[in-house]
């Protein structure tokens, strides 16, 4: 895509369009996750581009996290293809800048995955519909908190990725990164008796939200997975857990 | 198997902490490389590689020369945006599943609004839709306008969280819709932009009627027809569109 504005100041064309032919190789799987880079007289003769201008594109690949640049006997500069996990990181940097709220995440979360809920519940397939259930039900037979807590965060990425929308699941897996955090943290700084029976709860909700998606009523499969994680987010902030996002991660 | 974070990545963590809490605020000049390596108890290099992280999250840019330093940048998004962009071309992902997202939040973003308390962010769509009627023939000043609502619709929500991921969304379609009205004659947007502020009007009177569900179904409507429009019946991936 085209640079956002701001930030990198004049940039010569000769260098952005080396790394826009770069990264298009990246984007289109032509270099993949660890290979090196080809040698600069290489890419200086197929880009037709100078030493200090590859350079410079190398540079910006680089601040961009799509190459990295190792030292030593195995160094070079190697190809780090985009990951989900680094664009949360990012999203996490921003969110904790503007002073976001766990209370607001957990907003954000119902206003992402709320959508995802219907959706699913309209498109399902049958083999989706039974690893749902199967996965509902096994929550039902898991007693330690901690380990129930993974499932079913685990039982949310399941909705998303069945929902089908490959951005609305990105935006939820920036989402999750932090939730899952701060529900871990919750589970670690209560008592068992406080959030035994929350986890427990949810756990129930997830198996009358795979009613839902059988009967493919969208519009109650959306109500409830909204009311489940705002419901969530009371029982963290009853709990006088995190209220400011860079906090979950201190 | 647990691994240890190394020496570079915990000062980088630590660094970034100040920045993101204000401690050290955007434009300040991070302490000198001695006076971190003394606090951090690292060398050089160690304290080289948390700055070359950092950098790469565009939080801090790094000037050579007598007179540098490790500058702190504002954590706006650009860089959460840009990678997005990238990691969503790489995974092959339709031009019409990005605008389908955005109608998605968008109509959640309005039932936030109307089950909310509305007073205050009613008061900034109100604002904000006088504002089109005198430039909707000016398809490059609407064009800004357009995103303006869109955005402060996501934001009268009240989520800090929704308004941030959206907008890295909205970098995507503005780009997209930058290349569109580059590769059409001029007037073309003209009737749709016509039919736009109608329907913004038209969703603040809603809102304004307190009846949410007919603002979400309005909306829902507004924005497919958008999709249609921009995106038409084509499959394209993303990456095809962007570059």
């Amino acid at each position: 895509m085209s640079e956002p504005a701001g930030r990198r100041t004049a940039v010569p064309k000769a260098a952005e369009v080396a790394v826009a032919a770069l990264r298009r190789r990246i984007i289109l799987g032509r270099l993949g996750e660890g290979d090196v880079l080809p040698s600069e007289d290489e890419l200086m003769a197929e880009l037709g581009v100078s030493k200090p201008t590859l350079r410079q594109a190398i540079r910006i690949l680089e601040s961009e996290s799509l190459v990295t640049v190792r030292r030593g006997a195995h160094g070079g500069m190697r190809v780090s293809v985009p990951r989900v996990e680094t664009a949360a990181g990012y999203a996490a940097t921003v969110l904790e800048y503007r002073g976001a709220t766990t209370a607001d995440l957990f907003e954000a979360a119902a206003a992402l995955e709320g959508p995802c809920a219907a959706m699913l519940a309209r498109t399902r397939t049958s083999s989706q519909l039974d690893r749902l259930r199967a996965a509902a039900t096994a929550e039902l037979g898991v007693s330690d908190p901690r380990l129930l807590l993974e499932r079913e965060n685990d039982f949310h990425r399941m909705v998303i990725e069945f929902a089908g929308n490959a951005t609305l699941r990105a935006l939820c897996a920036m989402v999750r990164e932090i939730i899952d955090a701060a529900t871990s943290r919750y589970v670690a700084r209560t008592r068992p008796e406080v959030h035994g029976p929350a986890v427990a709860a949810g756990a129930r909700v997830h198996s009358r939200f795979v009613d839902l998606v059988e009967s493919g009523a969208a519009e109650a499969a959306e109500a409830l997975w909204c009311k489940h994680i705002l419901a969530t987010a009371a029982r963290i902030r009853d709990a006088g857990g995190a209220e400011r996002i860079v906090d979950v991660f201190g | 198997m647990v691994s240890v974070p190394k020496a570079s990545a915990l000062i980088a963590a630590n660094l970034r902490r100040r920045i993101v809490t204000g401690e050290l605020a955007p434009g300040r000049t991070l302490p000198s490389e001695t006076s971190l390596m003394a606090e951090f108890g690292v060398s050089r290099p160690t304290l080289r590689e948390a700055f070359r992280i950092l950098e790469a999250e565009a939080i801090i840019t790094v000037v050579r020369g007598p007179k540098g330093g490790a500058k702190v940048l504002e954590p706006d998004g650009s860089m959460a945006a840009r990678y997005t962009g990238t990691l969503l071309q790489y995974q092959g992902t339709p031009l019409s599943d990005v605008y389908q997202a955005r109608t998605e939040i968008e109509v959640s973003a309005v039932g936030m609004i109307a089950g909310g308390r509305r007073a205050k962010p009613l008061r900034a769509l109100e604002d904000l839709v006088g504002r089109g009627d005198a430039i909707v023939e000016d398809e490059e000043a609407f064009a800004d306008y357009s995103l303006g609502f869109h955005l402060a619709v996501v934001e009268s929500a009240g989520s800090t969280t929704l308004a941030a991921l959206a907008g890295i969304l909205f970098e995507i379609i503005d780009t997209h819709n930058a290349l569109f009205i580059a590769s059409h004659p001029p007037g073309f947007e003209r009737p749709a932009n016509r039919k736009a502020q109608r329907a913004y009007r038209k969703l603040v009177k809603l809102l304004q009627a307190d009846d949410g569900m007919a603002a979400q179904r309005h909306w829902r409507r507004h924005l497919e027809a958008v999709e249609g429009f921009m995106v038409g019946q084509s499959d394209a991936a993303l990456v095809e569109v962007l570059n």
